[in-house]
């Protein structure tokens, strides 16, 4: 089993026995153009180490810096964090500050908030605190030049204080740069302005899922800026994922049929895992096994119908519909089809009900990650049909159409922005349902009976709420 | 790739309401591609238009519509149709009329451009088919269909930090070009005139016809 | 053969065991009370329209895995009675429901947790009768039991949070910072924000943890939570509504508010703590948490959790993790994690 190790860092040493232990043969490349010369399938693993001040990580450094100041000089520390707050960088500072001040300097660390991590931090800061280094905390703050030196002014909620410094130093840690090379060699991608930073920015609102997992599931990211997040207590994780990734994928694989594919490249581009991409014979898409992350985003967004689930065994059923039995052509099954819902609308319509009082009147699809956990006890003596889905983004108009057919109304529960484990399935979710819901309503029929919530891992209360007006089919 | 968005939807069922079987026939390319009448959004609207009960609805896909070839194969759910709505371009609407002599074909879109897709759901207009082609003299970005004024020689004037006077969410296109020349190390081009264009190549001249003689081989009169 | 001893069945015990369990070792979880989840279980998601990554489905389906988990045993009302070493192992013994029982384990994990905030502070939900000062403990309540349109029995004119009560004092033997409260505090208010967007909502604070990367506080004045630098002096009650006396740049001042929550934070249970540093032989610290006496790879007892420190949900997952590593990883080379802050 392979794994590239892709960028610099000073954990490259201690991670690499790691991996060799649990058997992995690990390549490790520096730069771009070594990665794109390994072959595609092998794991890879991004490395960063943020670039800091080399006047923060390096004693020697900062004492030539203040080499020529007057003793009675201030030296400011600014912590401004519009970054990722770091407890690493805060860690950095408090050393160089706590260093400098024992060489009888006048030190003042300026920060907007501290990210106290642990009782060794208290301890850093009440040594530095000893030693004469002054921490001010401010809420807002201007910065100035003035003949050569930099004149701050700060508000600290109570007061302002103006100071001027010949040495400002700016506390913040940018992640290397060829990072977000790698990151974009390997189609990991970036969200909105926020680059490839510590384990944000690359798997989206849920960082903190699986520290060291991106969206794609062959590519890994350790960042190493932080210091209460042991490095040591990701790999045994890490090693797991990786293993897997030389084993069957999941259950629910997408699967594309290459003579309805016309290759618009829509799948690929709406994949939270990267899990889509042409076929040998570039003549359609494809789904990656090791990859599909089984959201079903890509089945119910493809404008041909190429797309559907199967079983990992070739013989699969899928979800999708196939209106094609025998004799009959196309058209014809799905004219019977149509037909069928065309009756059975007939009948709501006019009041009747549909076949019985026992049969549940509600379809509520629910995403496993956060409303089908609360299925049970949210929706305890509710007469409603309960269907789990991988993700929001699983379900598709026609599937929605299709509960129509059978029920009052249909409930698609979702969860929160930005908490989506496959990025946007939940948003796709409700987009899709607002357009149905409005095409619904130029036709002349009652919107209400598709509706949709967004919720999170404990909200039995709301989810409970959304099927009982689901159920009324009230406005909301 | 010909770019269209599908008529919204209570017009659909204002021109089809005459009709009790109506054939829907999906495009498998361009419309496909962006999203407007492929297989998908055929049966999405079959199931939506059913919900009355008073019409019945057949949905077929033929590969494209602009070649007679593949409207073959459905002669039978076409003579089973009062009528058909086509999913398809312009084109296609055309050609599936021409073919089904007697029946209404109806059209479900408003065929837009000649465009790309940018990103999953965002399309831009890039070609008008003008018939003479001068993206060579301007870096590759068209002044007819980009420039809001098909302007042959500099901007209007009227751009705004490099967007149109128009409407400031269109780039100039001449802002555009002025880059793109930049970039090419042709700036020199800005200073070649592009002379009047006789617009006879393009639509003005009537609708327009190509012919490859060493494939019609036969004379074709017409 | 590994045998794993996990004592206490809360989030960092559980995850320990899942660890342990996926690399082969067996362990056998002794939690006090009558079901596995501790704290966490009791905690609501904190999304207002977004997620505020508060942690919490990060603990996903870890309940029931343990529970479905072949290599885990566990042991429900049970407590550690006495240690003792033999062989280089563990003999405990442990009460359980149906009698005392004696077992043999090569290393302990002690992840006993913290103290209930509640017993700190005295006030507490209780759903009708709903006191208008609050905890920690309460506010997980109100998010979790939330409805779509309601946090509250009515809605409130203003709510107030005093940051850092019971933390960061000298006095109380509590001058530590909890970690978490800035946190879920701040989440809380941003809910309570969305759903009374009129109500006014006012944290007494002495700084401000930086929970989200960029300018938190601005990000929170913009959603109209306001801040007072001040360590409120006084809580008196006009009635059932408590008032607030502090001071801030005009000088001194007293506000009666309809809710007001105090950030207690996470304390240790010294009792406990002390009475397992006697059975496991590791010390009580001046903050009253446990800390090690001699190296865990040595001793065999280790440590995870808030039983180590306060520590949010997020950072609890990290340590169960880092310990069971350490465990696994206990023969194997390439232990040169060290390094000296990265400062040279």
């Amino acid at each position: 089993m392979k794994t590239i190790l892709a960028g610099k860092s000073r954990y490259m040493e201690a991670l690499r026995p790691a991996l060799h232990d649990a058997g992995f043969d690990t390549i490790a490349v520096e730069t771009v153009s070594e990665l794109k010369e390994l072959p595609k399938e092998y794991p890879v693993i991004l490395l960063q180490d943020t670039a800091l001040n080399p006047l923060i990580t390096n004693k020697k450094a900062a004492e030539k810096a203040i080499h020529g100041l007057e003793p009675k000089d201030l030296i400011v520390f600014l912590m401004d964090q519009n970054q990722d707050a770091s407890p690493y960088i805060e860690n950095c500072v408090l050393h160089i500050a706590s260093h400098l001040a024992g060489l009888k300097r006048n030190i003042a660390v300026l920060l907007r908030s501290s990210r106290a991590s642990d009782s060794e931090f208290d301890e850093r800061y009440r040594t530095a605190r000893k030693k004469g280094v002054a921490f001010v905390k401010y809420e807002s703050i201007d910065l100035g030049s003035d003949d050569g030196k930099t004149r701050i002014e700060l508000w600290d909620g109570r007061a302002k204080l103006t100071m001027e410094t010949p040495l400002c130093i700016l506390c913040e840690a940018s992640p290397a740069s060829e990072l977000y090379a790698f990151a974009d060699a390997l189609h990991v991608r970036t969200y909105g302005d926020r680059a490839v930073s510590g384990s944000r920015g690359v798997s989206g609102g849920r960082w903190f899922l699986n520290q060291g997992t991106t969206l794609k599931r062959n590519v890994k990211l350790i960042h190493t800026d932080s210091l209460d997040q042991d490095v040591r207590s990701i790999v045994p994780s890490l090693i797991r994922e990786l293993k897997k990734l030389y084993e069957p994928g999941q259950e629910k694989i997408a699967f594309v049929d290459s003579k309805k594919c016309a290759f618009c490249y829509t799948c690929y581009r709406v994949c939270p895992h990267s899990a889509l991409a042409p076929d040998e014979d570039n003549e359609a898409m494809k789904a990656e096994e090791l990859l599909c992350g089984g959201c079903g985003i890509c089945v119910s967004v493809c404008p041909a119908g190429a797309i559907s689930f199967r079983e990992t065994e070739p013989e699969g059923t899928s979800d999708f519909r196939e209106a094609e039995p025998d004799g009959t052509s196309e058209g014809e099954a799905v004219a019977q089809h149509t037909e069928a819902i065309g009756q059975h609308m007939a009948v709501m319509e006019q009041g009747t009900g549909a076949s019985g009082k026992e049969v549940p009147k509600l379809k509520i699809f629910c995403c496993e990650n956060s409303a089908f956990p609360l299925s049970a006890e949210a929706l305890s003596g509710i007469n409603a049909a309960i269907q789990p889905v991988a993700c929001g983004g699983e379900i598709s108009t026609s599937m929605v159409l299709e509960a129509l057919k059978q029920y009052d109304s249909v409930l698609a529960a979702v969860c929160s922005d930005d908490a989506c484990k496959h990025r946007d399935g939940n948003k796709r979710c409700t987009k899709q349902m607002e357009r149905l819901k409005e095409r619904l309503e130029k036709l002349g029929y009652n919107p209400n009976r598709i509706s949709s919530v967004r919720i999170g891992i404990t909200m039995a209360d709301i989810l409970r709420e959304a099927a009982l007006t689901a159920l009324k089919g009230e406005v909301r | 790739m010909i770019i269209a968005s599908q008529k919204p939807i209570e017009e659909i069922r204002e021109t089809i309401k005459p009709y009790k079987k109506v054939l829907i026939a999906a495009c498998g390319t361009c419309v496909t591609v962006c999203l407007a009448g492929g297989e998908k959004e055929a049966k999405e609207l079959a199931d939506l238009l059913s919900l009355s009960g008073d019409q019945e609805f057949r949905v077929v896909t033929p590969k494209r519509q602009c070649d007679s070839e593949f409207l073959e194969e459905f002669d039978k759910d076409v003579s089973w149709a009062d009528a058909g709505l086509s999913l398809a371009c312009g084109v296609g609407v055309q050609y599936l009329a021409e073919r089904c002599t007697g029946k209404p074909i109806i059209p479900g879109l408003n065929t837009a451009f000649m465009g790309t897709n940018r990103d999953a759901g965002y399309w831009t207009e890039m070609c008008q088919g003008c018939g003479n082609c001068v993206l060579e003299k301007t870096g590759g970005v068209c002044p007819v269909a980009r420039c809001s004024k098909s302007h042959f020689n500099g901007p209007c004037g009227g751009s705004s930090k490099g967007k149109c006077e128009v409407n400031d969410s269109i780039d100039c296109a001449w802002q555009l070009i002025y880059d793109r020349l930049k970039s090419l190390n042709q700036m020199e081009r800005l200073f070649e005139t592009i002379p009047p264009r006789d617009w006879s190549t393009s639509r003005d001249g009537g609708p327009r016809k190509i012919r490859r003689p060493d494939v019609a081989i036969e004379e074709v009169t017409e | 053969m590994k045998n794993v001893l996990i004592i206490g069945g809360g989030l960092a015990g559980c995850t320990a065991a899942r660890e342990l369990s996926s690399a082969g070792i067996h362990c056998c979880i002794v939690e006090q009370s009558r079901d596995i989840g501790g704290k966490v279980r009791g905690y609501g998601c904190k999304s207002d329209s977004k997620c505020n990554n508060c942690g919490l489905c990060a603990v996903g389906s870890l309940w029931q895995d343990i529970r479905e988990d072949s290599r885990v045993r566990m042991l429900c009302s049970a407590s550690v009675v006495d240690i003792s070493q033999a062989d280089g192992e563990f003999c405990v013994l442990i009460q359980t429901e149906s009698g005392k029982i004696e077992e043999r384990f090569t290393e302990i994990i002690v992840a006993a947790g913290f103290q209930d905030s509640d017993q700190t502070a005295g006030a507490g939900y209780d759903g009708s009768n709903f006191p208008r000062v609050c905890t920690g403990n309460a506010l997980e309540l109100l998010m979790k039991e939330r409805s779509i349109d309601s946090l509250f029995p009515e809605q409130p004119d203003s709510i107030a949070f005093i940051m850092c009560y019971g933390s960061r004092t000298r006095k109380e033997r509590a001058a530590y910072c909890s970690q978490v409260c800035c946190a879920y505090s701040t989440r809380a208010a941003k809910v309570m924000k969305q759903y009374y967007p009129g109500t006014e909502v006012v944290f007494f604070y002495m700084d401000l943890q930086a929970v989200n990367p960029g300018n938190y506080a601005e990000e929170l004045a913009a959603r109209g939570i306001r801040f007072e630098r001040c360590r409120p002096g006084e809580i008196s009650f006009e009635g059932k509504y408590p008032v607030v006396a502090y001071e801030d740049a005009e000088g001194k001042k007293q506000k009666r508010f309809d809710y007001l929550f105090l950030n207690t934070g996470i304390h240790p249970d010294i009792t406990g703590n002390t009475a397992l540093a006697d059975l496991t032989g590791l010390k009580v610290e001046r903050s009253g948490f446990l800390g090690y006496v001699s190296e865990p790879l040595k001793s065999g007892v280790y440590l995870a959790g808030c039983s180590l420190f306060p520590m949010g949900i997020l950072d609890t997952i990290a340590s169960a993790r880092n310990t069971a590593a350490m465990l696994i990883n206990k023969e194997a080379r390439g232990s040169n994690w060290e390094h000296e802050g990265g400062v040279q």
